[in-house]
């Protein structure tokens, strides 16, 4: 395996305009303009394999975006390096946009006015893809995403899904090497959600693709990536596997508990955190070295009707991690 | 060279395709090119009729529509989508592929042209031939359509790539559609549209002559019309290139430098 994808201290701001609200804020904005820097990628560095699928996730305004279109030529970064395929992309030399492609939210290739088909047929001749791949390509991916009843049908008399389906056939008829995937299945809903994630894996498999997937769901990272970035504040929270995630960042467990009789909020504090409060039943937070104790204490206590342990999630894990600054 | 002919060929197709969707706008947007020219014709026809020491009546008709055809071959509103696009960050479909954005803007202004001459041109050739006497005899010289036609070709390239200048300062201010706006209406006037250049003061002639809007409208007219004598012609084809030169290379550093500092808003 080789690198392919390779950031180096990459790092973005925007200077924002702040406007004044009303008519007198935009006569006082034309002479005396007032910036503000906002810093949406901070320093981050990351290598990344080819054929890897990663995903990028992190809250709304972390930086995933802009990480992004760094990576996709269109964005400029205010300092450090990238390389894709050993270009920079925002060079935008041919061979760099030739194997590579982006999908990013609605907007991309597509012509509003005209059947689908057509403008596959555009990305055919811009590609310069042989007739006879085309032809294959074509028909798996129809079969893989069900274009055939919208394949002739005016894009813009397409449902939310059947474009998204059909961006992405436009973005990989031409087999690209590198493809970076913002929030694919934002606004789609789950059947379609899960008919694209399938779709994003069985094409990666089958031509050992380089993938980068932002979202901020989740499932789409949960079932698609086995390497997780966790991008916060435009900073690198985490990278590595899910499963190490969990064992890295969780030393505690969740003890769920159901009563037959009310118990009292303050009778349970001593016993942990209290994620979750009902008379009669109730979460606790405890330090993972301590489930058991607590758990045979809880039981000769109060009167359980119910107890079980839990793992933490995968969702708990990267809430704690937004919440809490301290991580390592 | 095969290649780049079959995706230039793909995009004509597909705006073909675009365009007669919206094939009654069309009709709608070439009458709407013509009604300004015709109004300024209407009050120099009468202007001429009055006062026999300006143009005469028939070079006054003549210029008027001379004027529409030119407008709507050399009319370019590149800028606005450029604009728009680079407001709204949807440029970015042209910039993640490996094929110039310029070509679409190309492609989309000859067919809309193509389709707005439509019925304008035949018309036109018709009344030429039936009543030839109610035109200016300079149009029926050969060799003043010698010059005319590369005049018409600079000054429809020169027009596309001012237009695409303005588009790009959208790069820096998001007034960039209104500053567009102000070109459009000052164009009218600095281009001959509203005042043919041999009827204004001489003074304000020199000055409107270091624009480039001239060079867009008035001077093939001009050229055609007999109003510039062969050396004259010559030069003002030569500065027609001059401007065009000047102005590609503007565009050029815009783009460059409007790529290096653009934000892509939106997502
Ligand atoms: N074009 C832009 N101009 C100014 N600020 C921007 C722009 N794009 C993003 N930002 C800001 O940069 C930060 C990161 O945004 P983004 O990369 O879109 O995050 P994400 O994709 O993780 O939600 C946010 O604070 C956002 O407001
Ligand atoms: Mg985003």
């Amino acid at each position: 395996m080789s690198v392919i994808i390779n950031i180096k201290d990459l790092s973005k701001s925007y200077q924002v305009h702040q406007k004044e609200p009303g008519f007198i804020g935009s006569i006082q904005g034309l002479f005396n303009r007032r910036y503000k820097t906002i810093t949406a990628v901070d320093n981050i560095s990351l290598s990344i394999q080819t054929g890897e699928l990663v995903g990028f996730i992190g809250p709304n305004g972390a930086g995933k975006t802009t990480t992004l279109k760094m990576l996709s030529g269109l964005l400029y970064p205010t300092s450090g390096t990238a390389t894709v395929m050993d270009y920079t992309p925002w060079q935008r030399k041919r061979d760099f946009l030739k194997n590579f492609s982006l999908v990013m939210g609605q907007k991309a290739q597509l012509w509003w006015d005209l059947p689908l088909y057509d403008s596959l047929l555009l990305q055919r001749d811009i590609y310069e893809i042989d007739k006879s791949v085309f032809r294959s390509s074509l028909q798996e991916l129809t079969e893989l995403l069900d274009l055939d009843k919208f394949l002739k049908v005016q894009v813009r008399k397409l449902s939310l899904g059947q474009r998204m389906r059909g961006e992405l056939a436009a973005a990989l008829v031409y087999h690209p090497q590198v493809l970076l995937l913002d929030e694919p299945t934002i606004g789609l809903d789950i059947v379609v959600q899960k008919k694209v994630r399938k779709f994003i894996k069985q094409y990666q498999q089958k031509y050992n693709a380089t993938i980068i997937l932002t979202s901020h769901y989740l499932d789409d990272v949960r079932e698609l990536a086995r390497r997780l970035v966790i991008i916060d504040h435009g900073r690198i929270a985490y990278d590595g596997s899910t499963e190490n995630l969990i064992k890295q960042h969780v030393d505690h467990r969740r003890i769920v508990l159901t009563f037959f009789q009310p118990v009292a909020k303050t009778a349970l504090l001593p016993y942990g955190q209290i994620i979750k409060y009902q008379p009669l039943h109730t979460i606790l937070h405890v330090p993972r070295n301590q489930t058991t104790k607590r758990a045979a204490q809880l039981l000769t206590k109060f009167p359980v009707e119910d107890i079980s342990i839990d793992e933490p999630s995968l969702e708990n894990v990267v809430r704690e991690l937004f919440t809490n600054q301290n991580y390592a | 060279m095969r290649k780049f002919f079959q995706k230039i060929g793909r995009i004509y197709a597909m705006e073909w395709g675009r365009v007669l969707e919206y094939r009654i706008d069309v009709i709608a947007w070439s009458l709407a090119a013509a009604s300004i020219p015709l109004v300024s014709l209407a009050l120099w026809y009468n202007v001429s009729l009055q006062n026999p020491t300006g143009l005469s009546p028939q070079e006054t008709l003549t210029y008027f529509l001379l004027v529409i055809f030119i407008k709507i071959i050399t009319d370019a509103w590149n800028g606005f989508f450029t604009a728009w696009e680079i407001l709204n960050g949807d440029i970015v479909k042209y910039l993640i592929r490996p094929f110039p954005m310029i070509w679409n803007d190309i492609i989309n202004n000859t067919v809309e042209k193509c389709i707005k001459l439509l019925i304008p041109l035949p018309l036109f050739i018709f009344f030429l031939f039936s009543f030839p006497h109610t035109f200016s005899p300079q149009i029926f010289i050969p060799s003043h359509w010698l010059l005319f036609i590369p005049s018409l070709l600079l000054a429809l390239i020169l027009s596309f790539t001012l237009e695409t200048c303005f588009g790009f300062l959208a790069f820096w201010l998001e007034e960039a559609q209104q500053i567009r706006s102000f070109k459009n209406i000052f164009e009218l006037v600095a281009s001959g549209v509203l005042i043919p250049f041999i009827l204004m003061p001489p003074t304000v002639r020199t000055a409107l002559s270091f624009l480039p809007f001239r060079y867009i409208v008035s001077v093939p007219a001009e050229i055609l019309l007999g109003q510039a004598s062969f050396n004259q012609s010559i030069q003002l084809l030569l500065y027609q290139t001059v401007w065009i030169f000047l102005i590609i290379m503007l565009a050029y550093t815009l783009w460059q430098k409007g790529l290096q500092r653009y934000a892509v808003p939106g997502q």
